[in-house]
């Protein structure tokens, strides 16, 4: 694929990952007071896991210099969204109908503190892959202006 | 006519190469800031420009092994980007060593950079066509 | 008038067997008073020698760019621009010089 396209994707790549992890910090901000879910128990915080992106079928090129070639390079994907197995807060409210003998109510282990500290990182890398777009495009108007004077 | 071009046109589009290379790299390194294990990558290619003009270290390179890297070739011409994998810096809990500041302010440079190549490209066609086509 | 210029006495100027032994025996480049006037194909010359070092000066800024050896963006375009320009106007003379010389075969003599 044409050098410019594939850098775009790489960039696209890193936008639909952080956006994924911002639905994914949406929810567990929405859910942070959520005691019951369809598994059963409160609900636990969620976490994605990126992972490179790199197309072995295309073999590393130049073997005797161990050199990587950019053809190679597929960005970021969400690998899987894994469960934080933290332990639930417990909280003291004997007055909630989901609270055991003793009162204490399982809730779930989310930080909203650190959630929004996460969502301002995800928005952050997601302006950053957005400017590595624009950087991408100021290389091919760059490059067809080769010649024109 | 390759012969031509390609010894005329000099250092220039192994320079657009690597620029570009570069900007493949620094995509690459940006969309995986935050991926757990992930090793910044970098693009070498100006100090094996300055090692073929003859500049830089003259030390003669040792090979104990068939991978390890050869001593450039004296053609400037024929100096090519490669990408290195950095794994000995600063390298944050997750093991990821992306700086996200770092590679966006990479990224401008490099833009600028190719942004001049490419001017200086557009001004020896037209040195080039101020021959051919003379001027009238 | 005043300068006591012979209006006839310069007709001989025009003829061109005359200034063929003039041009052949150098004394082209003589001006009345004997003062020696710059000799056009050294000016020719040397302006040529200058474009060639423009050229080589603007591919040497063109390498040391590309090696990372030039941080200013301007030095590099301005001796770049500098050589088009220099072969602009080389090319620009060459042009008259060969309308005149195409001038002055179409004269009848």
């Amino acid at each position: 694929m044409l050098d410019i396209f594939s850098t775009m994707n790489i960039s696209a790549s890193g936008m639909t990952a952080q956006r994924m992890r911002l639905d994914v910090i949406a929810d567990n901000i929405a859910n942070a007071e959520t005691t019951r879910t369809p598994e059963g128990g409160p609900y636990r915080r969620k976490n994605v896991v990126f992972q490179e992106v790199l197309d072995k079928a295309m073999g590393i090129r130049g073997g005797v210099n161990n050199t990587l070639s950019t053809d190679q390079l597929g960005g970021v994907h969400v690998q899987s969204i894994v469960e934080d197995q933290r332990p639930f807060k417990m909280v003291y409210d004997p007055s909630h109908p989901d609270a055991n003998e003793e009162g204490y109510v399982q809730m779930p282990n989310v930080n909203v503190l650190r959630e929004m500290i996460d969502l301002i990182n995800a928005q952050r890398s997601y302006e950053a892959n957005v400017s590595s777009i624009n950087a991408t495009k100021a290389f091919a108007s760059a490059a067809l202006g080769i010649g024109r004077g | 006519m390759s012969g031509l071009f390609n010894s005329n046109f000099g250092t220039l589009p192994a320079a657009l190469d690597a620029a570009s290379t570069r900007n493949t790299i620094i995509a690459q390194n940006i969309a995986n800031a935050e991926t757990p294990g992930y090793k910044r990558k970098e693009v070498d290619f100006e100090h094996y420009l300055q090692q073929a003009m003859g500049e830089g270290d003259d030390l003669e390179l040792k090979k104990t092994e068939e991978r390890h890297f050869q001593k450039y070739s004296s053609n400037i011409q024929d100096v090519q980007a490669r990408v290195r994998t950095v794994s000995d810096t600063r390298i944050t809990n997750d093991g990821n060593n992306v700086d996200i500041d770092q590679q966006e302010a990479l990224m401008a440079a490099n833009t600028i950079r190719y942004q001049t190549l490419s001017r200086l490209m557009s001004l020896t066609i037209a040195r080039y066509n101020t021959v051919l086509k003379g001027v009238r | 008038m005043s300068n006591g210029i012979d209006p006839i006495s310069n007709t001989n100027s025009l003829d061109p067997i005359k200034r063929l032994e003039q041009l052949q025996s150098g004394q082209a480049n003589q001006v009345k008073n004997g003062e020696a006037e710059p000799d056009f194909q050294k000016i020719l010359n040397d302006t040529i020698k200058n474009v060639n070092v423009q050229q080589k000066d603007a591919v040497q800024a063109e390498d040391d760019f590309a090696a990372g050896k030039i941080s200013n963006i301007h030095d590099v375009i301005i001796r770049a621009e500098k050589a088009a320009m220099s072969l602009t106007l080389t090319m620009e003379v060459r042009n008259k010089i060969v309308d005149a010389y195409k001038e002055i075969m179409r004269m009848q003599l």
